[in-house]
């Protein structure tokens, strides 16, 4: 049979097939053009069968694409094309617009003596996009296990503090009770002294308002295994803190305007504990300063005052479990809190000239409030500090 | 049959002569700087495979292009790597930004042109030195292990030789391992080294 009789035999099994198929002459001339190609393109095998196909598709004159028709032609190797790196050989718009995603395969044919190459291109937009959306949604799941489990991990963490500032403060109102009990038994023994018996109630109701104290703040722990990290504007923090630690002399520096701290819940309550600590080493008169800069990206905030000074001795000390009676929150607790989100504690101040306590604050748990208009939820944030972190 | 010194230099530079042709199309498919070089090559009869040398090949899952070929000299020629790596490879050549070492179906179509593309110029210079045309399979990606790859080439026996290329991929700062395996069919590789021999000498 001539190789012409073949190839006419052929042409309409070509026309059955599902794949867009080219007969290649080794010119690269456009043999036939089978009925998938002109549904795909809409061009007619009358008006493009003879043309040349790199004449017809300038795009596929590239050494990735004309450098491999030698090996079909003249090494008679198939030749496999991949929609990642050629998505598009033929371009065939799909009704809404976008093009066909691609694969091709050329494959040698000799009829007769004439050497043929055959391109078949399959349509593999479906399969691509199927793919792209599993990737998609595996990306999703990875991501959202990878919270879930630092989520864990931080609530974790956050309810191994818990019982340890819980043990801490059972402590303190085991104390409390133990003096009350004291002190009423000073009222049994001498019923008769009125004097007496007001100063000793007196002083069992201040030991009752210490225990309502640390039970309130016990109500406040509680939050740290139940509520996760979240932002804190500094204005409404400061404004806070002050109330609770009956503290009013503040300075607040513009360097504080629009200031969000990321933090463990209880933040101002660790401000209201710092306040009291400054208070406590400050000159009667003086104004607490609260200041922010950044350092090496990580923010500084500062809390500072006139006075006496924490003595160098002192300044590890002051920050150890069952150090200092005065204060509610306690600078180990703070410490342990704020490290929850990475905030670290010293205090940096010199010893008679004033206290200085500074927050190192990482460079994702600072930020201000213009960059954060969206008013992202309470979980966005925590997700957002956790994937800053990685 | 004994393969001597001088025949094993001459089918190393053959393959290399491939591989640096796949190397230069590569650079210009993917805009990258790409160094494929063969350090290392070796011919086995194909039960030495399980020896102490070469079981991970039989012993672990690799992601495998291959294809097959016929004439006087007939085979498999199969290009393997690990799945991680292949996933890293496709990842490189195609800069592809999805993280993940799984080799998905759009990898491995990617990964099947880029063998196809190392074949084709490896056995394109075994066809110029054997002087003929041989017959090719189109390429296909099979993940398994090499027993199962080669389990169903009834043409392949135990005492058949396997040319076994160490293939180095340089690719930026990366490198990647693979393995270029020449399963002969019984009587190839003797006529390869008799035409590599004509050639060479």
């Amino acid at each position: 049979m001539k190789s012409a009789t073949i190839i006419t035999a052929c042409l309409p099994l070509f026309d059955q097939i599902p794949f867009g198929l080219i007969l290649l002459r080794k010119d690269l001339s456009i043999r036939f053009w089978n009925r998938v190609l002109e549904e795909w393109t809409g061009i007619k095998r009358e008006d493009i069968e003879g043309k040349n196909l790199i004449d017809q598709y300038p795009l596929l004159n590239h050494p990735s694409v004309i450098a491999r028709f030698p090996e079909v032609f003249d090494g008679r190797t198939p030749v496999f094309f991949s929609s990642q790196f050629h998505p598009h050989l033929i371009p065939s718009p799909l009704p809404d617009g976008t093009l066909r995603i691609q694969k091709g395969s050329v494959i040698p044919v000799c009829f007769n003596d004439e050497i043929h190459a055959i391109l078949v291109i399959e349509d593999v937009t479906d399969l691509v996009r199927q793919v792209t959306a599993y990737r998609k949604m595996r990306d999703i799941a990875r991501q959202e296990l990878a919270e879930r489990k630092k989520a864990e991990e931080s609530l974790r963490i956050a309810n191994t503090k818990l019982s340890l500032f819980s043990d801490i403060t059972l402590l303190d109102i085991k104390n409390q009770i133990t003096i009350s009990l004291g002190l009423v038994s000073l009222i049994e023994n001498d019923l008769n002294n009125q004097e007496g018996i007001r100063s000793t109630a007196s002083s069992i109701t201040n030991q009752l308002g210490n225990m309502e104290k640390s039970i309130n703040l016990m109500r406040e722990y509680e939050k740290l295994g139940m509520q996760p990290p979240q932002w804190y504007s500094m204005d409404k923090a400061i404004l806070h803190a002050s109330l609770l630690a009956l503290s009013f002399k503040i300075d607040t520096d513009p360097t504080i305007e629009g200031l969000e701290v990321f933090s463990a819940p209880l933040f101002e309550h660790i401000l209201a504990n710092l306040l009291e600590n400054a208070q406590e080493h400050a000159k009667s008169d003086s104004k607490i300063k609260i200041s922010f800069r950044i350092e090496q990206e990580s923010g500084i905030l500062a809390i500072e005052n006139s006075g006496t000074g924490v003595p160098r001795d002192r300044k590890k000390a002051i920050f150890m479990k069952g150090y200092g009676k005065k204060t509610k929150l306690g600078l180990y607790v703070s410490r342990e809190i704020l490290a929850m989100t990475g905030i670290t504690i010293d205090e940096t101040g010199e010893e008679g000239k004033g206290a200085r306590f500074e927050l190192t604050i990482p460079k994702e748990g600072y930020r201000f409030a213009s960059a954060s208009t969206s008013k992202n939820t309470e979980k966005q944030d925590y997700n957002l500090f956790h994937s800053q972190r990685k | 049959m004994d393969v001597d010194k001088e025949s094993l230099d001459a089918i190393t530079e053959t393959i290399n002569i491939g591989v640096g042709k796949s190397a230069s199309l590569l650079n210009h498919m993917t805009g990258s700087h790409i160094r494929l070089r063969v350090p290392k090559l070796s011919v086995v009869r194909f039960k030495e495979l399980e020896d102490s040398n070469w079981n991970h090949l039989e012993e672990e899952v690799m992601s495998t292009v291959m294809l097959e070929f016929k004439g006087n000299f007939s085979g498999v020629t199969a290009i393997l790597f690990p799945p991680d790596s292949a996933a890293s490879l496709v990842m490189l050549l195609s800069g592809e930004n999805e993280p993940g070492p799984e080799m998905d179906a759009i990898r491995t179509e990617t990964l099947k042109e880029v063998g196809n593309i190392i074949i084709n110029s490896v056995m394109g210079s075994i066809s110029n030195i054997l002087s003929q045309h041989l017959s090719f399979s189109l390429p296909v990606y099979y993940e398994g292990k090499l027993s199962a790859v080669t389990g169903t080439r009834r043409n392949i026996e135990a005492d058949g030789w396997v040319i076994v290329a160490q293939t180095h991929f340089q690719i930026e700062s990366s490198n990647i391992e693979g393995k270029i395996l020449i399963l002969l069919e019984m009587g190839s590789l003797e006529h390869l080294i008799g035409s590599i021999k004509g050639a060479y000498n």
